[in-house]
């Protein structure tokens, strides 16, 4: 019995030594990936980060470890983040303006480029929502209303909503005043309420749009929000500002081209999945998925306007 | 009806009453223990949701939600220390009781004060849900700043012996909640650069820290001294209590105004169970008759604590169900339970799923059920609590008040903020400084901060537009009220009841 256990430990420690170099030479990733998630569970990056894990986990033949790291907006996890190894075991998932205003904004312990921009899903249909008894058509009409000289109050729930009204009441010559909120929901009650002329929201409103609650005055993104085609876009209003905030998935700077270009195949493969499909579709982001090359453009031009919207406030 | 008959059968589905079951008993654990917080046994619950099905996923928070703030009153009463810090209160009469041998009716008070604000909250949601929630959304900065400012006015009369103390206590809670983030600007305040102070001081570390780790500290030192000295440590009378019928009529009256007072609390967003629970104990304190000994075993405090604990959170889900809007930080993490499947609470929900809504209600109720089983079954072992050893105690306690408060947020940070507290509750102790009223002031200094800076902001500073705020007047009028008749009590040589006097 003892002599049988000896032995196997001996071929087991014969297996191991084999399979020291043999792993050296193999392929990513040869261990399971950890995605840490820059917000607490449950919330709109969680969910589709879990909603994507069981795809990326097949197209990379290993397990994907999902954490949470919530704290300073992502700021935490990217933070932590930059101090991880370069070798591709490790994907923060977080909202694209973390990476793209946070720095500009406030003292952040990264920038935008610091990191390897794997891939991004969905677009959240931020937009600009008052009760439907104000009347107001779209937000030119709200604009309208400020010109006869009445200080407009809306609810705001990001600095990033602050720097886009700031830069349009400065241009329309209007006093428009954030009223801070703790969140979506929060900011949707204060309209709902009367508490304040409109609100700013990121995608709670949009039930309450839907049930003819709340009217939607104008979209912040590139593109006119799916559902209510009627709603411009703050650029079709003939403002040069925007916001787009996706999910965003980063890995340090310097990960090997060989892991990154695995993990890129491997988000691109996700984004296909209709798991992760029909989760975006419910949260009314869009089916918008970019990878690689495409979403490292797109991070680093918004970071260039960001920046440029703020220095001119 | 058919939609109420279907949901029903789904919420008895085996799996569906499985999972209220396991909530249930998980809370309780969590509840039980101190250290183990309710932030933390959702943290951990929420991913666990995504393999259930909507209801099972549901009703599994439910009954973690439901259950750690009935359990939270055992370690308030055996131990002098919450389970979690909405049962803080009910340490001012549960513990004194247990050390006078009456520990059994203590917890059994408790659990069904629990229950039975649990139920009719419960009943109200179903019953009320959509003309309560309307008041919900006028609930606008000024009225939010002038009911915090009642409420405030409410819990400062708890501030203990000197009401001096009690103010400086709660003033540097205050203080302390004004770490991290501008709401307005998003500067960093008072942060010196560290990133995890972005969002404030962790919440869990520092009532972790300031309940059970203080309260260790202090019951570990006791023990020493005692044991120094050679006197034999002190032992808690032996139990032979048990509720009695006259008790239970005594406590009715008491029980069903501190359900009222918690479901108010639950339906004005962002009060939550703590503030819901000490104000119902400070509305108790102040309807006291003559002969009640609030603060040194009184039972109709531990009934007011606990029944108002348990009625916020099914009411925090009468503006949520209506309206979307989560009235606690519970009910917050039960909406990403609800999104997770797809389904988003707010107006279209009863017409979307109403099937799925009746289901909740159902499965709220076994739930109830379910506690009140667990907890009953669960008492003849808490009861003997008491006769375990206190260096077995606190060492244990210990390392639970440090493994919790790492997993809500998977961050060392915590535990040294737990840590830091931990030891400042322990000097403020030591001095005579309620650690309680500054909890209470960093618990509700965030808010108060927003929704003062938001009246601000829509009032333009301008206190005229009161006038067009008859809530908000009503309850600054009885603010005021409160504040007259509490420094009437504390003037020496006025007439000071001395058996109403707070705790500590």
């Amino acid at each position: 019995m003892t002599y049988m256990k000896s032995s196997l430990l001996g071929v087991a420690a014969a297996a191991a030594l084999l399979a020291a170099p043999l792993s050296a030479n193999a392929e990513f990733p040869e261990n399971p990936v950890t995605v840490v998630v820059a917000y607490g569970a449950g919330g709109g990056v969680d969910t589709i980060s879990r909603a994507a894990s069981d795809a990326l986990s097949e197209s990379l033949g290993q397990p994907i470890v999902v954490q949470n790291r919530p704290g300073a907006g992502g700021g935490l996890a990217v933070t932590a983040l930059k101090a991880e190894k370069a070798d591709g075991y490790t994907v923060v998932g977080t909202t694209s303006t973390t990476l793209t205003f946070d720095p500009h904004a406030k003292e952040t312990g990264f920038t935008v480029d610091d990191f390897e921009y794997i891939a991004a899903f969905g677009v959240f249909p931020e937009a600009l929502v008052a009760l439907p008894s104000r009347g107001w058509k779209t937000f030119a009409d709200t604009i309208a209303e400020a010109k006869t000289g009445k200080t407009l109050t809306y609810a705001s729930t990001t600095s990033i909503d602050r720097v886009v009204l700031a830069s349009i009441a400065k241009r329309e010559g209007v006093t428009i005043k954030p009223v801070p909120t703790k969140g979506g929901a929060e900011a949707v009650a204060q309209a709902l309420g009367g508490h304040v002329d409109f609100a700013y929201s990121s995608g709670t409103y949009y039930a309450q749009a839907q049930a003819g609650n709340l009217h939607v005055l104008a979209g912040l993104g590139d593109s006119r929000i799916v559902g209510f085609p009627d709603a411009p876009t703050l650029t079709e209003l003939g403002y040069d500002t925007s916001s787009v905030n996706m999910i965003l998935y980063l890995a340090p700077k310097g990960i090997p081209a060989a892991a990154r270009d695995k993990l890129v195949a491997a988000f691109k493969a996700a984004g296909k999945s209709e798991k992760l499909l029909a989760v975006l579709k419910k949260r009314n982001m869009g089916s918008t998925v970019l990878v690689g090359d495409e979403i490292t453009k797109a991070i680093h031009a918004q970071s260039k306007a960001f920046k440029a919207a703020l220095s001119s406030n | 009806m058919e939609n109420l008959f279907l949901g029903a059968m789904d919420a008895f589905e085996p799996l569906a009453v499985f999972s209220v079951f396991c909530g249930i008993l998980l809370g309780y654990v969590v509840g039980v223990l101190p250290g183990l917080s309710r932030p933390a046994a959702l943290a951990i619950a929420v991913p666990i949701t995504y393999y259930l099905s909507p209801i099972s996923a549901i009703a599994f928070l439910i009954g973690v939600t439901k259950a750690s703030a009935a359990g939270g009153a055992t370690g308030a009463i055996m131990l002098n220390t919450p389970g979690e810090p909405s049962s803080a209160a009910t340490c001012f009469d549960g513990y004194p009781m247990a050390k006078a041998g009456q520990a059994t009716k203590a917890l059994k008070t408790a659990l069904f004060a629990s229950v039975f604000g649990d139920i009719v909250a419960t009943l109200v949601l179903i019953l009320l849900a959509k003309p309560l929630a309307s008041f919900a959304l006028r609930m606008g900065p000024l009225e939010m700043t002038s009911v915090m400012i009642f409420a405030l006015m409410f819990i400062a009369a708890l501030s203990g012996k000197s009401l001096t103390r009690g103010l400086i206590s709660g003033i540097f809670g205050l203080f302390l909640a004004t770490v991290g983030l501008d709401p307005e600007s998003a500067t960093p305040r008072l942060t010196f650069g560290v990133i995890e102070l972005y969002d404030g001081v962790p919440l869990v570390a520092a009532t972790v820290g300031m309940l059970a780790f203080t309260e260790m500290l202090v019951q570990g030192e006791t023990y020493i001294a005692n044991l120094r000295k050679g006197v034999a440590p002190e032992m808690m009378k032996r139990d032979c209590s048990d509720l009695t019928w006259p008790d239970v009529r005594r406590v009715a009256p008491t029980v069903l105004r501190s359900t009222g007072v918690g479901i108010a609390a639950g339906i004005i967003p962002g009060l939550g169970p703590t503030i819901g629970a000490f104000l119902a104990y400070a509305v108790a304190k102040k309807s006291a008759k003559p002969g009640d000994r609030f603060g040194e075993g009184e039972i109709k405090g531990v009934a007011a604590t606990e029944a108002a604990d348990n009625a916020v959170l099914p009411a925090s889900m009468i503006p949520l169900f209506a309206i979307g809007l989560p009235g606690s930080v519970s009910a917050a993490i039960l909406v990403s339970a609800f999104m997770i499947h797809g389904v988003i609470p707010g107006p279209l929900i009863f017409e979307q799923y109403p099937r799925l809504i009746y289901g909740i209600y159902v499965s709220m109720i076994v739930a109830s059920v379910c506690m009140l089983l667990v907890g009953r079954i669960g008492l003849h072992f808490f009861a003997r609590i008491g006769r375990v050893p206190i260096v077995l105690i606190v060492p244990n306690v210990l390392v639970l008040c440090l493994v919790g408060v790492f997993l809500e947020r998977h961050q060392l940070f915590s535990v040294y903020a737990m840590l830091v507290l931990g030891l400042l509750g322990y000097v403020m102790q030591r001095y005579g400084y309620s650690v309680v009223t500054f909890l209470i002031g960093f618990v509700v200094g965030p808010l108060f901060e927003l929704s003062l800076r938001q009246a601000i902001i829509v009032s333009n500073g301008d206190p005229a537009v009161l006038v067009d705020h008859p809530i908000a007047v009503a309850f600054l009028f009885m603010a005021l009220a409160a504040a007259v008749m509490f420094l009437k009590r504390e003037r020496p040589g006025g007439a000071v009841e001395e058996s109403v006097r707070g705790p500590g």
